[in-house]
C-alpha cells in the first residue's frame, strides 16, 4: 500500500506547483515531448529558407502570360536587370501584370512616354511614378525609388561605376525590385528587343489597327534565346496563337 | 424653423478700419467712412454728426465735413477682425452660424437654457462682445426665425439693443416693418409704385396674387414678409486663425537662412493649429520679397503636412525661380521680407489620424517620392493621369506628385486619336520633312488632299521610307481664340522597318508627333 500512497502524494504536490505558475507557463511542462521526425526536420527547414530570402530562390515578378514564356522563370526575377529596347509597348506590357497588383513602378529619365497607351496595356498609371530628368543626383533618385518600386525602369541615365554597381545589386537583391535599363549597361540577365510590323493601312486609307511584336529575350551566356510573338490591338495585348510560340533558335541552329 | 439670437454690430467696417494697423489715420476721435467706389458704404458715428450719410459721393462727403478720412473697403479685413471676436466669444458659445462679418446667429434654445433665460444669454453676448471689443456696440434680436431675428435686430436703438420676438408672433412684429428690410431694390421698388409701404401690406396682398405676378421669388420674398423663412441655421465652431506671417528679423539672403529663421515659427504654426483639431492639406505660401514683388503658391498635399513638410515647401518656393537660372546657388538676389503661410480650407483632423496599425505602405512611398522631390525638385516627379485628346500631347496630364491633377471632362471628344495610341509621345516633336517620290515636299490642299503620295520621311541627312500611310485627317481646334487656336493635319505612316509614325502639318511644316513603339 505504500507505493500508491507516495504517488499520490507526489501527484498533489506537482498541481500545487503548477496552480501557482499562471504568468510564465513553460511549453515543456504542457507540451508532450516526441523525438523530432525527419519531416518535421525538412518543415522547419523549408520555412526558415522562406525567412533567409536568399538569393538562389528569388521572388519572381508575373508579367502577362503572352510574355511569360520569355523567362525561364515564367517573369521577371526580383534582383535582376534587364536591358530592354527603346519600345514602350514592351516596357509596359511587362509591368502591367505588376501595376496591376498594386506594385508601385517608377520611370527615370524618360521624358517621352505614352501614358494612354500604357493604360490601354492594361498598366495602372495610379501605381506609377514618373522622374522624367533625375538630373546630377540620379544615384540618389534611383537608391531612394528602389526602396518603394517593384519596377525601376531607367531610360538615358549614365553608366554607373564599378563600386556604385555592386551596391546597388545588392540593394536590388535585398528590396526585391527589379530594374529594366535602356542606356548601356555593362551587365544585365537578360536583353529584351522587339521588333515591330503594323498594319491596318494602306496608301491614304485605314487606321493603324493591329501591332504584331516578335520579342526576343537574350540571357547573358550559355542559355537558350527565347523568342515570342505577341498581337497589341485596340483590345489589348494577346498571343499570336494559342499554341506556345517559343522557337528555341539554338537548337535550331544546331539541327539546320 | 430654429429659434436664433443674433448678435450685430453696427458700422462693423468702421471698427476693423480702427483696428486695422495700416490705417494709421483711422482714430476712434476722427470722422470716418468706408468708401466702396465712389459711394460712402459705413460711417463712423462723429461722421454721423458732421452730417455725412451713407449712400453720398466722395466729394459731397468732403465738402460737409474737410477732416473726413476715407478706408476703402476690404471684405478680408473686416472678416478677419471678426474672426477675432469669435473666437474670444467661444469661451461662452460653442457654436455659431457667421452671416456676414458684423452678423452673426446663434442656436438660441441651448444657450437660452444655459443662462436661464434668452435675454440672461444676450446681456453676456453683449458684455462679452464689449469685452472683445469695446470700440464695438452689440445690437441683439430674438426671434423664431432667422430674418426675423436678424430685422430685430437691426431695428433696435442703442438705447435699448436688444429685441426679443415672442414665440409666434414674427408676423405681427415684422407687419410694421418697412419693404427695404426685405434687401431686393427691384421688387421693393415696385411695391412701392403698387402703393404699398409696409410688410403688413405685402403680405395682406395674399401668397397666390404674389406667386401670379412675381413668381418664385416673389413667393420666397412672401414666405420672408410671414416669418416663415426657414433657413436653417449652418453653426460652425469657432474657427482659428489659419494665417501666419513670419517676419523676417534681418534681411535674409540665402535659402537656408530663410529655412532656419521660420522653422520655429512653422513648428508652433503647424502646433497650434492640430492643438485645435485641424489639419493642413491645402497650403498658400507668399514670400515678399524686400523690393516689394511678392510670390504666391498654393500646395497640396495627398495626406497633410507636417512641420517638416510645411519647411521644405517654403524651401521649394524660395528655389523655385532660381532653378532656371543656374549659377548663382542659393542666393536669393532681391532679399527676402517675410514669408506667410496659410492653410486653405483646413480639414478635420479626425479624418486624417492613422489608424491602429499605422498608415500602410502608401505613407512610405508618399515619404520616400517627398525625398526624391527634394533631389529633383517638386516639378521632377509626377503622376500621369490620361483623357481624351485630338493630338498626342493632349492625351495625357502630368501632374507634380502631391498637386491635385484638374478635374478632367470625361466622355466622347470627336475627331480624338483612334486607338491603339502611341506608346511614344515626343516631348518637343521632331522636324522634319515628308517628300514624295520626285523629291519635293508633300502639301495638303485645302480640301485636305495630299499634293502626292509620301515616300520618304526626311531629317537632315538621315531618311526613312514610307511602306504605307493614312490620312490626313485635320483638327481644327479653339477656332473662336486666335491666341489658342491651331489647325493641323495628322498623318498616320509606317516606314520600311514594320514601325508606325504618327505626323503632323502645322503651319506648312512637318514634324514628327509620336511613335507607334
Amino acid at each position: 500500500m505504500e507505493g500508491p500512497v507516495s504517488f499520490s502524494v507526489s501527484v498533489d504536490v506537482d498541481t500545487i506547483e503548477q496552480m501557482f505558475e499562471y504568468s510564465f507557463m513553460s511549453p515543456t511542462l504542457t507540451l508532450d515531448r516526441h523525438e523530432p521526425t525527419r519531416a518535421d526536420v525538412h518543415e522547419l527547414r523549408h520555412r526558415i529558407q522562406a525567412m533567409e530570402q536568399n538569393s538562389a530562390h528569388p521572388k519572381v515578378f508575373p508579367v502577362h502570360s503572352a510574355l511569360s514564356p520569355l523567362f525561364p522563370q515564367g517573369g521577371l526575377i526580383t534582383g535582376a536587370v534587364y536591358s530592354v529596347d527603346s519600345s514602350a509597348s514592351l516596357l509596359w506590357s511587362l509591368v502591367a501584370q505588376l501595376t496591376q497588383q498594386g506594385t508601385w513602378c517608377a520611370v527615370v529619365g524618360m521624358p517621352d512616354l505614352g501614358i494612354a497607351a500604357a493604360e490601354e496595356l492594361g498598366v495602372n498609371v495610379d501605381r506609377l511614378v514618373l522622374v522624367p530628368s533625375p538630373g546630377s543626383q540620379c544615384m540618389a533618385v534611383l537608391g531612394a525609388l528602389i526602396d518603394v518600386v517593384g519596377v525601376c525602369a531607367l531610360g538615358s541615365f549614365p553608366t554607373p561605376s564599378q563600386r556604385a554597381l555592386s551596391t546597388l545589386y545588392g540593394r536590388l537583391r535585398e528590396r526585391e525590385a527589379t530594374l529594366l535599363v535602356r542606356s548601356p549597361w555593362p551587365r544585365v540577365d537578360a536583353a529584351l528587343a522587339a521588333e515591330h510590323q503594323w498594319s491596318g493601312i494602306n496608301a491614304g486609307s485605314g487606321l493603324l489597327q493591329e501591332h504584331r511584336l516578335r520579342i526576343t529575350a537574350t540571357p547573358r551566356s550559355g542559355h537558350t534565346t527565347r523568342v515570342c510573338d505577341v498581337v497589341i490591338d485596340h483590345s489589348g495585348l494577346r498571343e499570336v496563337s494559342p499554341v506556345a510560340s517559343v522557337i528555341d533558335i539554338a537548337t535550331h541552329r544546331k539541327a539546320g | 424653423m430654429t429659434r436664433s439670437i443674433v448678435l450685430w454690430c453696427p458700422q462693423w467696417s468702421v471698427v476693423a478700419a480702427y483696428r486695422d494697423d495700416s490705417c494709421d489715420q483711422a482714430t476712434p476721435e476722427v470722422p470716418l467712412a468706408i468708401i466702396h467706389g465712389a459711394v460712402l458704404t459705413e460711417c463712423s458715428s462723429a461722421a454721423i454728426e458732421a452730417g455725412v450719410r451713407v449712400g453720398m459721393k466722395r466729394r459731397e462727403a468732403h465738402s460737409l465735413c474737410p477732416s473726413l478720412v476715407l478706408v476703402p473697403r476690404d471684405d478680408h479685413r473686416d472678416r478677419q477682425a471678426f474672426d477675432r471676436v469669435l473666437r474670444d466669444l467661444a469661451h461662452y458659445v460653442p457654436q455659431h452660424a457667421l452671416l456676414a462679418p458684423g452678423l452673426v446667429a446663434f442656436g438660441a434654445r441651448g444657450l437660452g437654457r444655459f443662462y436661464g433665460s434668452e435675454e440672461a444669454a444676450s446681456r453676456m453676448l453683449l458684455d462679452a462682445l464689449a469685452q472683445s471689443e469695446p470700440l464695438a456696440r452689440g445690437r441683439i434680436g430674438i426671434a423664431d426665425d432667422l430674418f426675423t431675428a436678424v430685422t430685430a435686430a437691426q431695428s433696435t436703438h442703442e438705447r435699448y439693443p436688444l429685441r426679443n420676438v415672442e414665440p409666434g408672433n414674427q408676423e405681427l412684429f415684422l407687419a410694421d416693418m418697412p419693404l427695404e428690410v426685405l434687401g431686393d431694390e427691384n421688387t421693393v421698388s415696385l411695391l412701392y409704385r403698387l402703393g404699398l409701404e409696409t410688410l403688413g401690406d405685402f403680405v395682406a396682398l395674399g401668397r397666390d396674387a404674389i406667386r401670379e405676378r412675381l413668381g418664385v421669388p416673389g413667393e420666397r420674398l412672401f414666405q420672408l414678409a410671414k416669418g416663415q423663412s426657414n433657413t436653417a441655421l449652418l453653426v460652425q465652431d469657432a474657427s482659428e486663425d489659419t494665417r501666419e506671417r513670419m517676419e523676417l528679423p534681418e534681411s535674409c539672403t540665402l535659402v537656408e537662412q530663410v529655412a532656419f529663421a521660420v522653422k520655429a515659427r512653422l513648428e508652433e504654426y503647424e502646433a497650434r493649429l492640430r492643438a485645435a483639431g485641424a489639419v493642413i492639406t491645402r497650403l498658400r505660401i507668399t514670400v515678399a520679397y524686400e523690393e516689394g514683388s511678392q510670390h504666391e503658391r498654393i500646395w497640396s498635399h495627398p495626406r497633410f503636412f507636417s512641420a517638416s513638410d510645411l519647411l521644405d515647401r517654403v524651401r521649394w518656393q524660395l528655389e523655385q525661380p532660381h532653378r532656371d537660372t543656374p549659377g548663382d546657388g542659393d542666393l536669393l538676389s532681391p532679399a527676402v521680407s517675410w514669408v506667410e503661410c496659410e492653410a486653405l480650407n483646413p480639414e478635420d483632423l479626425l479624418s486624417h489620424e492613422p489608424g491602429l496599425w499605422g498608415a500602410g505602405p502608401d505613407s512610405r512611398v508618399h515619404h520616400v517620392l517627398s525625398r526624391v522631390q527634394g533631389l529633383v525638385g517638386a516639378q521632377g516627379v509626377l503622376t500621369g493621369s490620361t483623357r481624351q485628346g485630338r493630338l498626342p500631347a493632349d492625351t495625357q496630364t502630368l501632374t507634380a506628385w502631391g498637386d491635385h491633377a484638374n478635374e478632367t471632362v470625361s466622355g466622347p471628344l470627336p475627331g480624338s486619336l483612334p486607338s491603339p495610341l502611341p506608346g511614344t509621345i515626343f516631348s518637343t516633336p521632331r522636324e522634319v520633312s515628308l517628300v514624295g517620290d520626285d523629291g519635293t515636299v508633300v502639301r495638303v490642299s485645302s480640301r485636305a488632299e495630299l499634293s502626292s503620295p509620301p515616300a520618304w520621311i526626311v531629317s537632315g541627312s538621315r531618311r526613312l521610307k514610307v511602306s504605307s500611310w493614312a490620312g490626313p485627317w485635320p483638327v481644327w481646334e479653339k477656332w473662336w481664340d486666335p491666341t489658342r487656336s491651331r489647325f493641323v493635319h495628322r498623318l498616320q505612316i509606317v516606314d520600311e522597318h514594320g514601325m508606325g509614325w504618327l505626323m503632323c502639318l502645322c503651319n506648312q511644316a512637318w514634324s514628327l508627333e509620336a511613335r507607334y513603339d
